[in-house]
């Protein structure tokens, strides 16, 4: 499977980018070629602009700025979302990324006259999150995960119809111990290696 | 942020405006959350024990104002994120006794004249009970 990893968190030396760099290591060890998105290193712009807006359903063609984006898209069978839950969602540049990249023309059509959108990432089987939450599973069972919502439903109803999902997560990170962690960061190198 | 954060200690109720895209809140006010809510504004870590205290019990009622593309019940199917980061997540750091409430306009784009008039209306006249 050709995997996308599409990934999200302002320091270098953060869980998060820990976590990213065993997902690679992992599928590395499977015999899979990753592409990276790095939103950070790139500096990815996360407000969809005024003329984006009022040009929404122009098409990819209309935006030559983000063609490495849409070209990863098309490529991938396989996306590997890794950001840090904050404010139990995406942080903004990750929303962004959805706003301006998964757009009429590459994620969905829209034909005039209907409010259903129609599935256009059929080339995408498999679905994975790999996020850090700060508080506890029952917090953001009450805070209702709506950054694994993003994911799980909204941009899973754009995917092949038999795309499979798959979540890595690490709850309460503010009470864990270093060897927890590690721990953590082992099973998540396991899990993508296998 | 100064201006900002003076607002938020001051506000008793927060009314958020926005477009629902991809079923929750546009990125440039996920931002503002992420940027304006910060521990000692919106909350405070005990550092012993790591215990979160809510720090805005000035606030005790949240709105939210959106439209959407899809049908109403599709957003909600999808989980709502606009609803659920404001009227969840960010209530548990609001007043104990805040009350939440939403006014949505679905399937924006082919509702007619009237529709979307009466949409506003409808705010206002909620609005204008508002306590």
């Amino acid at each position: 499977m050709a995997p996308l990893l599409v990934i999200c968190h302002l320091r270098p030396d953060s869980l998060t980018r820990a976590a990213a760099q065993r997902v690679v290591a992992g599928l590395e060890k499977a015999g899979e070629a990753v592409r990276v998105l790095d939103l950070e290193a790139e500096d990815f712009e996360a407000c969809l602009s005024l003329e984006e807006k009022l040009h929404y359903d122009a098409g990819p063609e209309s935006r030559p700025e983000l063609r490495a984006h849409f070209d990863a898209l098309e490529w991938a069978t396989r996306i590997v979302f890794v950001y840090p839950t904050s404010f139990s969602g995406h942080p903004a540049r990750l929303k962004g990324w959805f706003d301006r990249v998964c757009i009429p023309g590459v994620a969905f059509d829209a034909p005039a006259g209907t409010t259903r959108a129609k599935r256009r990432l059929t080339n995408i089987r498999r679905l994975e999150v790999v996020t850090t939450h700060g508080s506890s599973r029952w917090i953001n069972l009450l805070q209702a995960h709506s950054g694994q919502r993003l994911i799980f439903r909204s941009l899973l109803a754009v995917c092949h119809p038999l795309c499979t999902v798959r979540r890595t997560t690490i709850y309460g990170l503010d009470h864990l111990s270093e060897a927890e962690v590690q721990a953590w960061l082992d099973t998540v190198e396991a899990r993508f290696a296998r | 942020m100064r201006a900002h954060i003076d607002l938020l200690r001051w506000a008793e109720g927060l009314v958020f405006v926005y477009p629902t895209w991809w079923a929750t809140v546009p990125a440039i006010l996920k931002g503002w959350l992420d940027r304006t809510f910060l521990p000692q504004v919106a909350f405070t870590l005990d550092p012993a024990t790591q215990k979160v205290t809510p720090a805005l019990s000035n606030v005790r009622r949240l709105v939210g104002i959106t439209t959407t593309g899809s049908p109403a019940w599709r957003v909600r199917l999808l989980g709502d994120g606009g609803r659920t980061t404001i009227g969840r997540t960010l209530r548990l750091v609001c007043h104990r006794r805040t009350k939440v409430s939403w006014l949505v306009l679905g399937s924006v784009h082919e509702r007619s004249a009237r529709e979307r008039a009466h949409f506003l209306s409808d705010i206002d006249r909620s609005l204008r009970g508002l306590q």
